[in-house]
């Protein structure tokens, strides 16, 4: 199945945010081995040269490292994986609020929407 | 590689020229046992049967030889120009080895064409009746013919080889004159069938006016050399004639399918754009 | 080390005085997959017979590898035309064979595997297979080859979505990094996330190389949006 891609942001950055939220949401656990770029972009549907790039961004970034024979693997750094978790939480209420705002709501509004929704326990 | 060209275009042929020339062998061993071997030199139905079998004779091996002709100038023109020419061309061989292999496998088949026809004509003729009636009369027929002084040792193998050096000539002249018309033919930008056959009347009627001129021109300076005025006794005999005949019209072949072989050779390495 | 694919001043001019190429100055590096895209017309098609030496140039030159198109370019470049080329008399196992006495590159187990991928049997006539059916197995004989430089002339054109999918995940699955594919289509929305870089023609002329990153990043938009302001009627 292809990676549900956008057509307006550059790819490999795109390809990183899909490898980082299969890490956090555990489809790739600390220490595990990562697939090969082959069988990444053949899975994402993109070119390979593109999924180079965007694992040698994580790889900078120091998330995933490779061992030169055997392949890449996720950090088992947990500290690291810990703040990745807290990135891409931030990442995804910065874009809750902004949408929220663009709603119109206060901030204030906005937490009591959300506790009001948490204690009714129905996530729509 | 020219071998695996060869290996290939042999293969594509082979499937409709084994199939016309069994045919052609069938409708031999008809026309010996219902026609021609019905023939006994002495009965009223002899006229009748013998222009039958010269009816026959005459369709069957137009037919064939024209049917076997097709068969390799299609076979050109579908594997090099047509859709098929996009892989053909892009094969890692060169013009030149595609052009040489396909005169050779188109002239193999010409040439077995050519033997099937000989040994159709025997095994038509060769009845018990006609061998009888020619070893009879051998002696003065082969007079008649012009078998005497020198050609008088002449003997059947060499008869023979002489059949199968001129057609063998012949042969591969027509398949390099079918092959250069289709290749002139690609000069146009559009209708280059027809444009094919145009060239290969051209061509032909440009050999005719050729060799017209040629012997005319040898006949004036040597006198008498092949063209025989009506109506003058000719102190050439038939075998003679056709000796010269022969030697001029080979000749003629062999200079003309050089120049139009390097003419196809040039055209194909240097011009041809792929429609 | 030479550009794999380098096209200077070149020029197609047809007889009617017609320009399908005109002047195209062009270098592209290996290793990488590129569109070659441009509305029909455009001259795609022309460069690529071009570069394949189905045509001769009206001027200019046309390398591959460093070389002009001949024996030696033949070997390293793996075309899929946008036609059937094959002889339809021909069963599917002999036009295998064919290809690999012609190709040393040619990887016989390669084909078969993609054939029994596709459920297709190497016993049938390409005469009684249909025309998406041959169209695969040209891709299949195209993507055996181990060549340095891949041409596929419209591989998704006129294709159902399903088959859209087999091809794209073909050409990716065959694709070693070394290698170079230019693949022409204007169906530039189902193909964009596989292109490192676009080559735009219009009118016979180099109308953009870039990048499709770069032009995500400058742009803000994908490159189909690009296209269509570019080529607006």
């Amino acid at each position: 199945m292809p990676w549900d891609l956008d057509n307006d942001r550059p790819i490999y950055l795109q390809l990183m945010e899909r490898i980082q939220q299969d890490i956090v949401s555990g489809v790739y656990k600390a220490g595990d081995k990562l697939p090969s770029v082959r069988e990444l972009a053949i899975d994402a549907a993109v070119n390979p040269n593109t999924m180079q790039k965007a694992l040698s961004e994580l790889e900078r970034d120091g998330l995933v490292h490779s061992r030169r024979t055997s392949g890449r693997f996720i950090t088992e750094d947990e500290t690291m994986l810990k703040n990745l978790r807290d990135e891409l939480a931030s990442r995804h209420i910065q874009d809750f609020m902004e949408k929220m705002k663009q709603l119109g709501f206060q901030e204030k509004e906005t937490l009591e929407k959300l506790q009001d929704t948490i204690k009714r326990g129905t996530l729509i | 590689m020219l071998i695996k060209l060869i290996k290939y275009d042999l293969r594509s042929l082979n499937r409709f020229l084994i199939i016309l020339h069994g045919f052609l062998l069938l409708m031999t061993i008809f026309l010996r046992i219902f026609i021609t071997g019905q023939i006994h030199l002495s009965t009223d139905t002899d006229g009748f049967l013998f222009g039958l079998a010269i009816v026959m004779y005459t369709l069957l091996i137009t037919g064939i030889t024209f049917g076997t002709s097709i068969v390799i100038v299609v076979r050109f023109y579908r594997n090099l120009f047509s859709d098929e020419g996009y892989l053909s061309q892009t094969l890692p061989v060169t013009p030149g080895q595609h052009l040489l292999a396909k005169t050779i496998s188109g002239s193999i088949w010409a040439m077995i064409d050519y033997v099937f026809i000989l040994a159709s004509l025997y095994i038509g003729i060769a009845t018990p009746a006609f061998m009888e009636l020619f070893y009879e009369n051998q002696g003065e027929l082969m007079k008649e013919l012009g078998f005497t002084g020198k050609y008088a040792d002449v003997t059947a193998g060499q008869i023979i080889l002489v059949l199968l050096i001129s057609g063998f000539i012949g042969c591969v002249g027509n398949i390099v004159m079918y092959y250069a018309s289709i290749v002139l033919g690609q000069l146009f930008s559009s209708h280059r069938v027809i444009g094919a056959i145009a060239c290969y009347f051209a061509l032909s009627t440009l050999m005719a006016v050729i060799s017209f001129i040629v012997m005319f021109a040898a006949d004036l300076a040597y006198g008498n050399f092949a063209i025989v005025p009506a109506g003058t006794e000719s102190s050439l005999s038939l075998v003679e004639y056709m000796v010269r005949i022969l030697t001029f019209s080979l000749a003629l072949s062999v200079i003309t399918a050089v120049v139009l072989y390097i003419l196809s050779y040039i055209l194909m390495k240097k011009k041809m754009d792929l429609n | 080390m030479n550009p794999i694919l380098e096209c200077r001043n070149l020029s197609k001019k047809y007889c009617n005085h017609f320009y399908a190429l005109n002047d195209l100055t062009l270098s592209l590096d290996s290793g990488q997959i590129v569109g070659l895209l441009g509305p029909n017309g455009s001259g795609k098609t022309t460069l690529i017979k071009l570069i394949n030496g189905l045509l001769n140039p009206s001027s200019g030159e046309v390398l591959i590898d460093g070389k002009a198109p001949g024996v030696d370019t033949k070997k390293i470049v793996s075309y899929l035309p946008e036609r059937t080329y094959l002889d339809e008399s021909m069963k599917v196992r002999d036009i295998i064979r064919f290809f690999a006495d012609f190709y040393d590159n040619f990887i016989t187990d390669r084909a078969y595997q993609m054939l029994s991928d596709l459920e297709i049997s190497a016993d049938a006539r390409l005469r009684t297979l249909s025309k998406g059916t041959k169209e695969k197995v040209q891709l299949i004989l195209v993507m055996s080859r181990d060549a340095k430089l891949y041409i596929l002339d419209e591989p998704i054109g006129g294709v159902d979505p399903a088959a859209r999918d087999y091809i794209l995940h073909t050409i990716l699955a065959n694709y070693n990094e070394e290698s170079t594919i230019l693949l022409s289509t204007h169906l530039i929305h189902d193909i964009e996330n596989i292109l490192d870089r676009v080559v735009f023609l219009k009118e016979g002329r180099l109308a953009m190389n870039a990048p499709v990153d770069d032009i995500r990043m400058e742009q803000g938009r994908s490159v189909d949006t690009l296209f269509r302001e570019v080529f607006r009627c």
